[in-house]
């Protein structure tokens, strides 16, 4: 769009059918056009979290780094994201500082129930819900030993009822595109139901059905890389019977090591049980975040779109000036 | 200049015009020809501030509507500064906060801006957020019961976001929308410097107490620099709690410049206009 306000066919803002450009909201052109018309507000960006829609927003300015998360209701997606931006407003974390966020409202609603302010007397987490879409979560963070190393990331928050419709049926797998163009998927599998001795079985057997018709369904292949994260760890520590690395490590990497690029395991402990001298908010989130800083960057504007939607165009990388 | 309600704008802008106007021999600006303009609503502010009186709230704002402008001169090169205070409630920048809009006013001026600076009250008790997880580690570690009182649960809205979050959001405002502007230097001034000193001895750095008591706004500011050039400033321009029993008729006895502590890096000074200074230059 030339100065004078006209395209490259000579035609202005108003009649031009091919300009518009999609907001942080996914609507077309409301904030532009407001300022193109002088009207009396001028919008800024919502702060909340992205949907598939919207992403582009964070995706056209930065090269993104994607982060999915998926995994059984209530295992733990939520809040080891709202547990890492509330240990960054505290300080830097494994020498990784924040450098900013375009969904810090988002964040921050994720993290309120965990606050005095709420008025709880134990901290909760609420639970994603079913009828939302998968939510995307920027933020960017800079590394302490390379200074000028800022590294964006896009955390996708996935409900957990979504997870258990794609692990029973194909269909509903397949309609996770996320899972498909992202190449690194965290796995969490809930520590607590595993310490539990009558869902322990039926909570792995879940897992394994999931990864399993992934595979099958071309959704993960041999260039995924699968990280199956332990959540809860605090639950499980000298847990009588259960031996980790028999029940997981091993049960995991000989049912899929051979099927995917590159299978690792992770515990953590997001927001362990209070007064538990091992476990201190955070833990094993550290080594999680390495294995996360040495992702590859998303190539920009192509690397997390999902879907095709109308009416993209290439233009919608330039802006008024 | 910037920042929520109750951050010591009112106060730096009340002594700045007193200390340039009455303090030719040392100030670095001094005021531009009093022949034109209406300083009635400055005039008021900095005559509180020689009573050492708070100013009711209901007075923040410029009666007028306007934003408060005030126009200097620098001593050293002549330069013109001009010195705007659209929003010396604060509450404007609350609004923006909630709303996510600005005036095309607000825009257009942002999209101007040469330097910016950004007021913090340290004794704000939603500076930081304050998490269950720590509190009951703390009463545990004090011999007390966790939290087991909640006074009811409450449901998440804007206005229980910590201060240091939505300062960031604004900045990220100006990263975004007023590329033409950056980069833009910063001077974060951390106001009642008298009572950090008192609480934490006077060899505390303005730069060390941000990183400790707004660590996310301080963490996006230094991985932010090539946006934001950045000095951190403690301002007392008070040089005191009026509310407290002797301190107003101790602040009154003394000449008022002398009530004046302005803290960059190790340097202390009362020229109250040194922050100024360096973001203008």
């Amino acid at each position: 769009m030339v100065k004078d306000g006209t395209c490259l066919e000579g035609l202005t803002i108003e009649s031009c059918p091919h300009f518009y450009w999609t907001t942080e909201n996914g609507d077309n052109a409301e904030s532009q056009q407001i300022e193109a018309s002088g009207q009396e507000d001028f919008e800024l960006f919502k702060g909340n979290d992205f949907n598939i829609t919207n992403l582009n927003f964070v995706t056209h300015k930065f090269n993104c780094r994607p982060v999915i998360l998926i995994g059984e209701s209530e295992c733990g997606k939520t809040t080891l994201l709202a547990t890492l931006f509330d240990l960054l407003q505290n300080s830097p974390f494994n020498n990784l500082h924040f450098a900013g966020s375009l969904s810090l409202i988002g964040f921050e609603r994720r993290c309120f129930d965990e606050r005095i302010n709420s008025g709880r007397a134990q901290p909760y987490t609420l639970k994603t819900p079913l009828n939302e879409d998968i939510r995307f979560l920027h933020i960017s963070l800079r590394s302490s030993s390379e200074q000028s190393k800022v590294m964006h990331f896009v955390f996708s928050d996935i409900a957990g009822e979504k997870f258990k419709e794609a692990g029973e049926n194909s269909n509903h797998m397949i309609n996770l595109p996320v899972l498909k163009q992202a190449k690194l998927i965290n796995f969490i599998i809930d520590g607590e139901r595993v310490a539990d001795s009558g869902k322990r079985h039926s909570t792995i057997f879940t897992a394994e059905q999931f990864i399993r018709r992934a595979l099958d369904t071309g959704i993960f292949d041999q260039e995924t890389e699968l990280n199956i994260i332990t959540s809860k760890f605090d639950t499980l520590e000298g847990l009588k019977g259960f031996n980790y690395e028999n029940a997981i490590v091993d049960y995991f990497n000989r049912k899929f090591a051979s099927r995917v690029g590159k299978l690792s395991f992770f515990k953590i402990a997001a927001r362990p049980r209070e007064n538990h001298e091992k476990f201190q908010l955070g833990w094993g989130l550290d080594a999680l975040l390495n294995n996360w800083v040495n992702l590859k960057d998303a190539p920009g504007n192509s690397g997390l779109s999902f879907d095709e939607v109308p009416g993209l165009r290439n233009f919608q990388l330039y802006k008024v000036i | 200049m910037t920042g929520l309600h109750d951050t010591g704008k009112t106060s730096y802008i009340a002594a700045l015009r007193y200390f340039v106007g009455e303090n030719d021999k040392y100030s670095s600006f001094t005021l531009d020809n009093l022949s034109t303009g209406d300083d009635k609503y400055i005039t008021y502010l900095s005559n509180c501030w020689l009573e050492c009186s708070r100013i009711a709230r209901s007075n923040y704002s410029n009666p007028s509507g306007e934003s408060v402008v005030l126009n200097l001169n620098r001593v050293d090169s002549g330069k013109s500064i001009v010195l705007d205070i659209p929003d010396l409630l604060g509450e404007t920048f609350n609004m923006q906060f909630k709303k996510r809009v600005w005036s095309q006013d607000f825009y257009h001026k942002m999209k101007e801006v040469t330097g910016m600076l950004m007021f913090v009250n340290p004794e704000d008790p939603f500076n930081m957020p304050k998490l269950i997880y720590h509190e009951n580690e703390h009463l545990r570690a004090f011999g007390e019961e966790p939290i087991n009182n909640p006074e009811g649960e409450k449901t998440f809205n804007m206005d229980e976001i910590p201060n240091q979050v939505k300062l960031v959001d604004f900045l990220q405002f100006v990263q975004l929308y007023c590329q033409p502007a950056l980069p833009l230097k910063l001077g974060v001034i951390i106001s009642r410097w008298d009572r950090v000193e008192s609480a934490l001895g006077t060899k505390v750095k303005p730069c060390n107490w941000l990183e400790k008591s707004l660590p996310l706004l301080f963490q996006f500011l230094t991985s932010n620099s090539q946006d934001f050039s950045c000095r951190y400033f403690g301002v007392s321009a008070q040089g005191g709690d009026y509310e407290v029993d002797g301190v107003k008729n101790e602040l009154l006895a003394i000449n008022p410049i002398d009530r004046i502590l302005v803290k960059d890096e190790d340097e202390k000074t009362n020229d109250i206009g040194r922050p100024l200074l360096w973001v203008t230059s």
